[in-house]
């Protein structure tokens, strides 16, 4: 600093920017610490060592089998050869090709991940959320005086939760509809293909609304995220969860069983999908409240009446009914 | 009729006051804290609440149900009106000014129409309403009300102190030695008029004082006089001498003093400031940077004894009807326009480090408080350069448009060393238009929410 005593004084024909337009802050950060995360990742114990080994001691072996018999095709009938060269050629670009596009994509979601234990600025997340409308909003509301603790607060409360809000709508439209599916369907085995089928759709749902693609790998990742959450620091909550709303009595004996299934994987679709909200979020949910399990039981019922009238029949069909009429499945 | 009118609108209040909803907000700051220009931000802030995109902090208006707001008459027809056009003209005429420093006290009153969401209310009304008054009157006048506390005796062995002060025994040793003349020659018949003659004196030595931009000048009728110039109840002073006072005057002195507390300074805190139920205290903590270590010291002291003559505590039904106290306070310091955004942490923990004496005693007393770095009306507009040094763009005194660097600001309070260095801050001046309205502000939203939202839900 110069001396404190005068005021430096600048010419006003230099160019100088506004502090509001930060937006094309270059992107920094994160790749080679990603870098350093797939070092750590890659021991995964002794057995994987050799496991890797010998699947590329088998990898190879394949590769040298098919490059000799597409030699010795070549010298039966060199067409014959060629036909055989292309379409080996175009799996194996197939084949680098996805590869590429997963890693890309699984790299991406770490570095997400990453990001949101990081104090990113505001305006890189919005790059990465790719919502203009939200943009544009930001860029209103923005004011050049903030510090970079107010402006996370106004980003988070103002911005964010606005897609804190759509993904939550998802969540609760997805989680009715498998209550509604495994409510009326016949077997156990299409209850799961049911959960499985509906579960992803709405991970990816979840996931493009926030601005995350994902390929097959890193929806692995992330189911592997969402179990290890569900299962370790979850369970807890689950139980209690879970607990308090299946032991309420007035539900249970409102419900046939069968209706009861199905709340059940509701509930549940709903926990991953609160999960992946979690997981996707460019920064943990600080001033906005976390989207909660309370009203969500009761969308979920109010929906799950609408589309099977007969869950709350049941009831005032065995009250006016005769005792030993069975009561529905 | 209008004695009729005036009924009805005492009982609203009193009503309104019953319910909790009426604010007197007291707004407290010394003279040149910036009163009038917060005032003025706060209202513009408010009337133009729905159409700006300015206060993402305002709950009721981001929750989108805020009404609207509007200013009323005051139920106190006495006091003139706060000249809020006026003072808007002010800034956005062709040379645009500051407005003139408040000389007379001024009240105005806004109501805030908004859909309740919380509560009874939330579930029984549409709209409700809150009362807001905001009072705008010299900072001079504000050193009188710790008066009502002391006695003359305790107030002159307090203006002793303060004389033994370097600046201040410079500019009273005339005065010093004319008392030291004076009080050898008293007698009976020619007190009066020695007396008048010290006062007068007294008064001129204020007067420098105030120009050397000195803060802690009591009695504040002296500096500023209103409808008591030349009236006698201002011919005392305090008595600044080790020796004892002359028998002649000692019986009179204590007597103008005794008139002045109980005929100027009570009268003003019983109609004014009795009221209060929020405060904002004001405090320009980079005017007194700038000015040196003495006055930063005296400001600090000012607002110690400021503080001391408010009532703070918790308002229960019969307390908010009979005599409400002021139940939630935010400490702001002013001008943060003046520097960078990045130095506003710096400058609130500044204030909070100056004001930690009056925060401990608001934390015994369990009073909610709150420290912002604020500026009513934005003057600059904050850039950077290509090389990533922050300046302020501004129009200075003469009107040019000028590009500052943005000045430093302590981390702590500062020490001899840096005093010796000193610091300065650009005063920027108003360059706004008609079309600018709603005047930028710095940091209004929170303080709104902090002071109103509570009120507002």
């Amino acid at each position: 600093m110069s001396d404190p005593r005068k005021l430096t004084y600048y010419s006003v024909d230099e160019p100088a920017v506004e502090v509001s337009d930060t937006d094309n802050m270059p992107e920094q950060a994160g790749l080679e610490t990603v870098a350093t995360q797939a070092a750590a990742g890659a021991k995964s114990g002794r057995w994987g060592k050799w496991l890797a080994l010998g699947l590329v001691v088998a990898l190879s072996a394949a590769v040298i089998e098919s490059v000799l018999m597409v030699i010795e095709r070549f010298q039966q009938n060199i067409f014959l050869g060629s036909l055989w060269a292309v379409g080996f050629g175009v799996i194996a670009l197939a084949l680098l090709s996805f590869m590429v596009r997963e890693i890309w994509l699984l790299q991406k979601l770490k570095r997400r991940w990453k990001r949101q234990s990081e104090d990113p600025k505001p305006e890189q997340q919005l790059q990465l959320l790719q919502h203009p409308d939200l943009k544009h909003r930001w860029q209103q509301i923005k004011q050049p005086y903030w510090s970079a603790d107010e402006e996370r607060e106004r980003f988070e409360v103002d911005v964010l939760s606005r897609i804190d809000q759509q993904a939550t709508r998802i969540t609760s439209r997805w989680s009715a509809e498998a209550a509604a599916m495994v409510a009326v369907s016949p077997f156990a085995l299409l209850d799961m293909l049911i959960v499985m089928w509906r579960n992803q759709r709405m991970i990816s749902r979840i996931a493009e609304l926030y601005g995350v693609k994902l390929g097959y790998w890193a929806r692995v990742r992330l189911w592997r995220q969402v179990f290890a959450n569900i299962v370790y620091a979850g369970l807890s909550e689950v139980a209690v969860d879970l607990g308090a709303q299946w032991v309420s009595a007035e539900l249970l004996t409102r419900l046939s069983t069968r209706a009861g299934q199905g709340l059940g994987a509701g509930l549940l679709t709903a926990r991953l999908g609160y999960q992946v909200i979690e997981l996707c979020r460019p920064m943990p949910f600080e001033k906005v409240k976390k989207p909660g399990y309370l009203k969500l039981q009761k969308d979920l019922l109010s929906q799950l009446k609408s589309v099977l009238p007969f869950i709350y029949k049941s009831r005032q069909a065995k009250a006016t009914a005769t005792s030993e009429q069975k009561v529905e499945n | 009729m209008s004695r009729f009118q005036k009924l009805q609108h005492q009982t609203r209040d009193v009503i309104h006051r019953g319910f909790d909803r009426h604010i007197r907000l007291a707004v407290t700051g010394l003279s040149g804290a910036g009163k009038t220009a917060l005032i003025t931000g706060l209202l513009e802030q408010l009337l133009y609440a729905n159409e700006t995109q300015q206060l993402p902090y305002f709950k009721v208006k981001q929750q989108q149900r805020l009404n609207g707001c509007r200013l009323h008459t005051s139920s106190n027809w006495q006091v003139s009106r706060f000249d809020y056009e006026g003072a808007i003209d002010c800034l956005t005429t062709d040379v645009p000014r500051w407005p003139q420093s408040t000389r007379d006290v001024s009240e105005i009153r806004v109501e805030i129409k908004y859909k309740p969401h919380r509560g009874l209310a939330g579930r029984v009304l549409d709209t409700r309403r809150l009362t807001l008054d905001l009072i705008d009157y010299p900072g001079e006048w504000l050193l009188d009300l710790p008066l009502l506390k002391l006695s003359y005796d305790e107030w002159s062995q307090q203006q002793q102190r303060l004389l033994k002060a370097e600046l201040r025994h410079k500019l009273a040793e005339s005065w010093l030695i004319k008392v030291q003349t004076a009080a050898n020659a008293a007698s009976e018949d020619k007190a009066e008029q020695q007396i008048r003659e010290l006062a007068s004196g007294y008064r001129s030595f204020l007067r420098q004082c105030r120009e050397q931009k000195l803060l802690l000048l009591q009695p504040g009728r002296m500096v500023l006089p209103g409808e008591l110039e030349g009236a006698p109840a201002l011919e005392f002073f305090p008595w600044p001498l080790s020796q004892p006072i002359p028998d002649a005057w000692a019986k009179r002195l204590r007597e103008k003093y005794r008139y002045y507390q109980q005929h100027v300074v009570t009268p003003f805190y019983q109609k004014y400031f009795k009221h209060f139920n929020r405060q904002v205290v004001l405090v320009d903590v980079l005017q007194a940077l700038q000015n040196g270590e003495h006055h930063f010291a005296e400001l600090q002291l000012a607002i110690n004894e400021l503080m001391k003559s408010f009532s703070y505590g918790n308002n229960s039904l019969l307390k908010r009807l009979m005599s409400p106290v002021i139940d939630k306070v935010a400490l702001v310091a002013t001008k943060a326009d003046s520097i960078a955004p990045q130095d506003h942490q710096k400058l609130t923990e500044l204030l909070r480090v100056m004001t930690q004496k009056q925060r401990q005693e608001l934390q015994f007393d369990q009073i909610p408080h709150q420290v912002f770095s604020v500026a009513g009306i934005a003057t600059s507009q904050i850039k950077k350069l290509s090389n990533g040094t922050t300046v302020l763009d501004g129009i200075n005194e003469s009107r040019e448009f000028v590009r500052v660097g943005a000045p430093e600001v302590p981390n702590a309070i500062p020490t001899a060393a840096d005093w010796q260095q000193g610091y300065i801050y650009p005063q920027f001046y108003p360059g706004f238009t008609a079309q600018n309205s709603p005047l930028p502000h710095i940091r209004l939203d929170q303080l709104l929410e902090y002071v109103l939202g509570d009120k507002l839900k």
